[in-house]
């Protein structure tokens, strides 16, 4: 049949929730324990390994920093070029990341090479050499993304916004120039014994072979088989509100970072406040994208997102902005928050929120590499095992009045430490 | 690539391919126009852009783009280079019908007004600021296109000469660009993910179906780049804390034979922890803090490219003598097939990699076919496997001899 024109929007159909994944929990014949996805019609496998940054290394980016960017640049066996040539043979990758909680490094491989990268994965964990030369180079190169670093409105912004939420706090030590031109290879060789040679990762892995279980408990049966140490800190609350600015002559724009409280509570309290900030600022048809960029055009891009740590919390808006418009930036941002504290929203826009939020959810199971990470990333907060399908429907509860609720709670510019530089 | 694909065109000359996937319970939208920078008049650069912004502030019928997507779940986002425009939608597969509606309306319907103009012109300017005015080694990206091209439009960047042709091009003009570029003969439509292949089509013919194939004015000749045979040297100062080194030799377009030699070589330089530039360049000789070499993969004749920033106390132009002679010295002598082997092992997985979400596929697949033809994805690895280190030796023989290169020496203005 021929479409006329005007055309005429097609009907919407949000009504089936996706299936939600879980990870299967297999005890090995070892004993260790994985956490296991199915495999996919994807020919790659990823396994995972979590640890816990203990109570003595909190706080201390640079060393485990530098441990990690060591990790994989020689072995007891191997030099970094041997180790890096044997594992570019299996087509393999290692991702490895930091947080201030976690240590998290993954193999990733097309399935059939998983066995023969296992070992070199193994090398890379537990018999890296960590020497001198590498040191050097390594902390040569950290200093060197300081300093470019510093020439950046954004990272300034951030430096100069963290250096005052989080100031004494064992979880938050921000990092300065100083320290890292102080840290040696004795404090990043301490790190590695406490944290990688003496504690069991948690394990996970997708897209596994049936045949594929046997190498793999051989490689967890590896690695040390005692429990790390549970961190627990006090948890973090937000000092007080205020405005701060780091002067660099001669850029063109600021940038502005505006940081405020967030709720600890899992479920329906948290989802609420996602719920208001996404509508506030963290999608692209969000109240600061429509007003900022889309009617005043003062940025390229505003996004609110929040932040979660196991002992901390919090939200922060990120923008950078035509140099002469930072005052009307923050009185924008300021309305839009008080237009929302005050009950000012509509249904078309909270059911196009609550929408947008179930297509992103459906958007993080596309693909067995992004349920794992999802998961992973879930188990590692402490939730449980049915919060997926409960944020789903959750979604579709959350009206006009939890939203004026959650705005007036967490996002009332009283509470708002705002940092600019530029 | 694994995942079988069907292509059809439509009589209206849009070429659509659909690649169903019953594993994920989305849908990405790849719409692909043969339009890019390199289309641009040269007194009204940057223009592919700004119109890239434009397509999504609304058309004829639908006054907004983003929000009925984003009521059906769904996600958008576009880029713009010198030689495509290239816009894509992620939503939940039953709202597959959503992406098609306004994709097909803003094909043909842009509502283009000086008011929605005016603002995009503002948020463009601040992204020209941020991107490149705003940051360290900001405007390394258009010197050095300057440098490398004299005549073919490569020599401009994306976001455009200057922000002046961004604030005083006049609408009409624009207008006249989108008529000229956006129409179902110009576009390839990929759909991938949870869809039902005869079902897609038939959604597809509905709603692209009846749009007008435009008569559209043959594309102009772009001026070929002359052989260069003089190496070129630029030298400029900046307020940045290291210096930078770029250098690029001209090279072959995507479907010349070569490219792949020259492709395979970077990759054996610098795409790996363990390849030569780390090895060599950065640990043993101390020359660089971070770098390496890569191609620009143009559909036009390219650059082999390398780019870093510099160890404290390097002198810039000495090591640009050294990088010359650590290409051929690489290539000459220490090549091995076994480097050439581990470079397609990491290949193969990190086209696995790509594939495993849809909208990476759907993007592989449009810019594979826009190249020649989608098919060339189940053979391009293959192609990469056969090739010999002879096959790599005989490429750089050719194309990155001294004579060819061009360099420009960023340097701290502490060294002025």
């Amino acid at each position: 049949m021929p479409n006329p024109y005007p055309l005429q929007a097609p009907a919407i159909d949000l009504s089936q929730a996706p299936d939600f994944p879980e990870f299967e929990l297999q005890r090995l014949p070892s004993g260790q324990v994985l956490n296991l996805l199915a495999r996919s019609q994807n020919p790659l496998s990823k396994l995972s390994l979590r640890y816990s940054i203990g109570p003595e290394w909190l706080g201390r980016p640079y060393p485990l920093n530098t441990l990690v960017q060591l990790l994989g640049e020689g072995t007891e066996q191997k030099t970094a070029v041997e180790w890096n040539a044997a594992l570019d043979r299996c087509g393999a990758f290692v991702q490895k990341s930091v947080n201030r909680e976690s240590l998290v490094f993954s193999l990733v491989c097309r399935s059939q090479n998983l066995a023969q990268a296992l070992p070199l994965f193994r090398e890379m964990l537990m018999e890296s050499s960590l020497n001198e030369d590498e040191f050097d180079m390594q902390k040569e190169l950290q200093i060197s993304d300081f300093m470019q670093e510093s020439e950046q409105v954004s990272e300034q912004a951030r430096r100069l916004s963290s250096n005052y939420l989080f100031k004494g706090h064992p979880l938050f030590q921000e990092e300065q120039l100083p320290e890292l031109q102080a840290m040696n290879l004795e404090q990043v060789q301490a790190s590695y014994q406490a944290l990688m040679l003496g504690q069991m990762p948690e394990a996970f892995a997708s897209g596994i072979e049936p045949g594929d279980l046997a190498p793999l408990n051989a490689f967890l049966a590896s690695l040390p088989s005692h429990a790390g140490q549970e961190t627990r800190i006090k948890p973090w609350s937000i000092p007080a509100a205020a405005d701060l600015h780091f002067a660099m002559p001669g850029k063109s724009q600021q940038a502005i970072r505006v940081v405020g409280p967030a709720p600890f509570a899992q479920m329906q309290e948290e989802l609420t406040f996602r719920f208001m900030l996404v509508l506030w600022g963290g999608y692209f048809g969000s109240r600061l994208m429509k007003n900022i960029r889309e009617e005043k055009g003062y940025t390229y891009g505003i996004n609110a997102s929040p932040i979660r740590f196991k002992s901390a919390a919090y939200w922060m808006v990120n923008t950078q902005i035509n140099g002469g418009k930072k005052e009307e930036t923050l009185t924008e941002m300021r309305r839009e928050a008080q237009r929302l504290m005050q009950g000012d929203v509509g249904a078309e826009e909270i059911e196009t929120v609550r929408n947008y939020m179930a297509g992103s959810l459906a958007r993080s199971l596309d693909g067995v590499l992004n349920r794992h990470d999802l998961l992973m990333g879930l188990q590692g907060l402490g939730y449980p095992a049915n919060y997926l399908p409960m944020r789903h429907q959750s979604l579709f509860e959350i009206g006009a009045a939890d939203i004026q609720a959650a705005a007036q709670q967490w996002i009332n510019p009283e509470l708002w430490v705002s940092a600019s530089a530029g | 690539m694994n995942f079988p694909f069907e292509r059809h065109t439509l009589p209206n000359g849009l070429r659509v391919l659909i690649q169903p996937d019953n594993q994920t319970p989305m849908v990405a939208v790849n719409l692909l126009y043969n339009v890019g920078a390199r289309d641009e008049d040269p007194e009204w650069t940057g223009l592919a852009h700004l119109l890239e912004h434009l397509m999504f502030e609304g058309s004829k019928h639908i006054p907004f783009y983003d929000q009925p997507l984003q009521l059906a779940g769904g996600i958008n986002n576009a880029f713009t280079n010198n030689d495509i425009t290239n816009y894509y939608c992620v939503l939940p597969a039953a709202n597959l019908r959503t992406a098609l509606w306004l994709e097909a309306d803003r094909m043909c319907n842009l509502n283009l007004s000086e008011e929605k103009v005016e603002v995009q012109r503002k948020v463009v300017i601040e992204e020209f600021r941020q991107r490149y005015l705003n940051q360290p080694y900001g405007d390394l990206l258009a010197l050095t296109r300057e440098l490398s091209y004299t005549q073919h439009p490569y020599r401009w960047s994306t976001i455009g000469k200057s922000i002046e042709h961004i604030e005083q091009v006049p609408v009409s003009v624009i207008r006249g660009f989108y008529e000229q570029h956006y129409a179902p003969n110009r576009c390839i439509l990929v759909l991938s993910g949870n869809l039902d292949p005869q079902q897609a089509l038939r959604e597809v013919e509905y709603w692209f179906g009846d749009l007008p194939s435009r008569a559209l004015a043959k594309k102009k000749p772009l001026p070929a780049e002359p052989p260069q045979t003089q190496a070129r040297l630029q030298q400029v100062f900046r307020p940045v804390p290291e210096a930078a080194l770029w250098m690029g030799w001209p090279m072959p377009g995507r479907n010349h034979p070569d490219f792949k030699a020259l492709d395979l070589f970077s990759d054996v330089l610098s795409g790996s922890a363990g390849g030569y530039t780390m090895d060599e360049l950065i640990r043993k000789r101390g020359l660089l803090n971070q770098g390496g070499f890569y191609v620009s993969g143009s559909a036009d004749p390219g650059q082999f490219l390398f780019s870093a920033t510099l160890r404290e106390g390097k002198k810039n132009q000495e090591v640009a003598q050294e990088i010359q002679a650590f290409l051929f010295e690489i290539a000459e002598e220490r090549l091995h097939a076994d480097d050439l082997h581990r470079a397609t092992q990491k290949m193969a997985t990190s086209n696995a990699f790509s594939d495993a979400n849809v909208q990476n596929r759907a993007l592989r697949l449009a810019m594979a076919e826009w190249l020649g033809g989608a098919e060339s994805l189940s053979t391009e690895w293959d192609e990469y496997a056969s090739l010999g280190v002879a096959d790599v030796q005989a490429a750089v023989r050719r194309y990155l001899k001294p004579e060819c290169s061009s360099t420009l020496l960023y340097e701290t203005e502490t060294n002025a």
